[in-house]
């Protein structure tokens, strides 16, 4: 077998339905823990809200346009299974004062890391044809699926997050967008409130 | 910002290697780092016959050289880079791949943190993040080595679209 029909092979066999495997076994964990993971988004919603909300008392940050959870591959493939939430004012990532907190999304890619350690062991029989090179690439692919899950779940719990006092404690632009996606790339509203004053000069 | 040096996988262990490279370049231009002795005219380079050849994205040695598909992407990310296409061309298979030798401008942005060996060469590289001013891929003044950095943008843009052979180290920063 070359290494061109070894990697076919082994994706065709065991990659594609281990894959699946794993994002079933994903959904049913969020589903059973659904109350803890909203508690757990609200809660890092809350510490960026903080975190602005200081910033803006000691006068280092002005009104805040955007609130963004970004996916970084960078840190996903070291193993920090973190996203980073962001608060910029209305020029979005042209805004050069950092505001910076983490979201922990271990519980989702937890089983993308339990999928790459068996797809190691998995690649064995097929000697070296099939290399670390190859695993990373096709953990870099499955990423966009663990990263649907978490949007997903980011979507259920904003209108909780969206609620709590310390967001309504901060300043905020005419326009407020929460987004979650990728990093300086593609991303998704989860939540835009315009302010009275700007949707009444419309009307 | 973090920021990442670029270099090719060491672990796959079929990469395509040109050869005779001395004939279409000076080595020494390329050894001492005189990129801005190169013109930018096409050229050809061989491979080594294997039995099997991955094209990865990013070739280190014997000249630096990345894929078309990777030009695409640096493109997008910065203006300031001087390319020279290479062709890559398997005699046997009757093939041809476009690479580019691509020099990314040198900036000073080399912190005094920096260690270096007692030859010159680079034991320790941290970069000073004021220095770097919104550029996203480039090279640092003062290093000998072929040093290629890409800011976060480009890593998580490079780390999105299914490129191989590739590796990114985080580099330190002050």
């Amino acid at each position: 077998m070359e290494k061109g029909e070894a990697l076919e092979h082994f994706i065709k066999n065991y990659v594609k339905t281990e894959s699946s495997v794993k994002m079933q076994k994903l959904k049913v964990y969020s589903e059973n823990n659904k109350d803890i993971l909203i508690d757990d988004f609200v809660e890092s919603f809350r510490r960026i809200c903080v975190k602005i909300k200081d910033m803006q008392d000691k006068g280092e940050k002005g009104e805040i346009g955007y609130i963004t959870y970004s996916l970084l591959r960078t840190n996903i493939m070291e193993g920090k299974l973190v996203y980073l939430i962001e608060a910029f004012n209305r020029i979005w990532f042209f805004d050069r004062i950092e505001c910076q907190e983490e979201y922990d999304v271990r519980w989702a890619y937890q089983f993308l890391d339990e999928f790459e350690a068996e797809l190691i062991e998995k690649s064995k029989p097929y000697l070296n044809k099939i290399g670390m090179p190859d695993i990373e690439r096709v953990k870099l692919k499955e990423i966009a699926l663990y990263n649907n899950v978490v949007i997903e779940l980011a979507k259920e719990a904003i209108l909780n997050a969206s609620e709590i006092k310390e967001f309504s404690d901060i300043l905020k632009e005419d326009v407020i967008e929460i987004r979650i996606g990728e990093y300086k790339g593609p991303s998704e509203v989860i939540y835009r409130k315009e302010s009275n004053a700007i949707s009444g000069a419309k009307l | 910002m973090d920021f990442y040096v670029i270099s090719q996988d060491v672990r796959v262990f079929d990469s395509v290697e040109p050869i005779k490279v001395h004939q279409a370049f000076d080595m020494e231009t390329i050894r001492r780092g005189r990129f801005q002795e190169l013109d930018d005219w096409p050229v050809q380079l061989y491979i080594k016959e294997k039995e099997t050849n991955s094209y990865v994205d990013f070739i280190e040695k014997p000249i630096p050289l990345i894929s078309d598909k990777l030009k695409q992407v640096f493109e997008m990310y910065e203006k300031d880079i001087f390319y020279k296409p290479v062709m890559l061309a398997d005699v046997k298979k009757m093939k041809q791949n476009l690479y580019w030798l691509c020099i990314p401008k040198d900036i000073e942005a080399l912190s005094c943190q920096s260690e270096f060996k007692m030859d010159g060469s680079l034991k320790k590289l941290v970069i000073s993040e004021k220095k770097v001013n919104f550029r996203k891929i480039f090279r640092i003044t003062g290093i000998i080595e072929y040093i290629v950095i890409l800011n976060q943008d480009v890593a998580e843009s490079i780390l999105r679209r299914d490129f191989y052979g590739i590796t990114l180290k985080k580099i330190d920063k002050e």
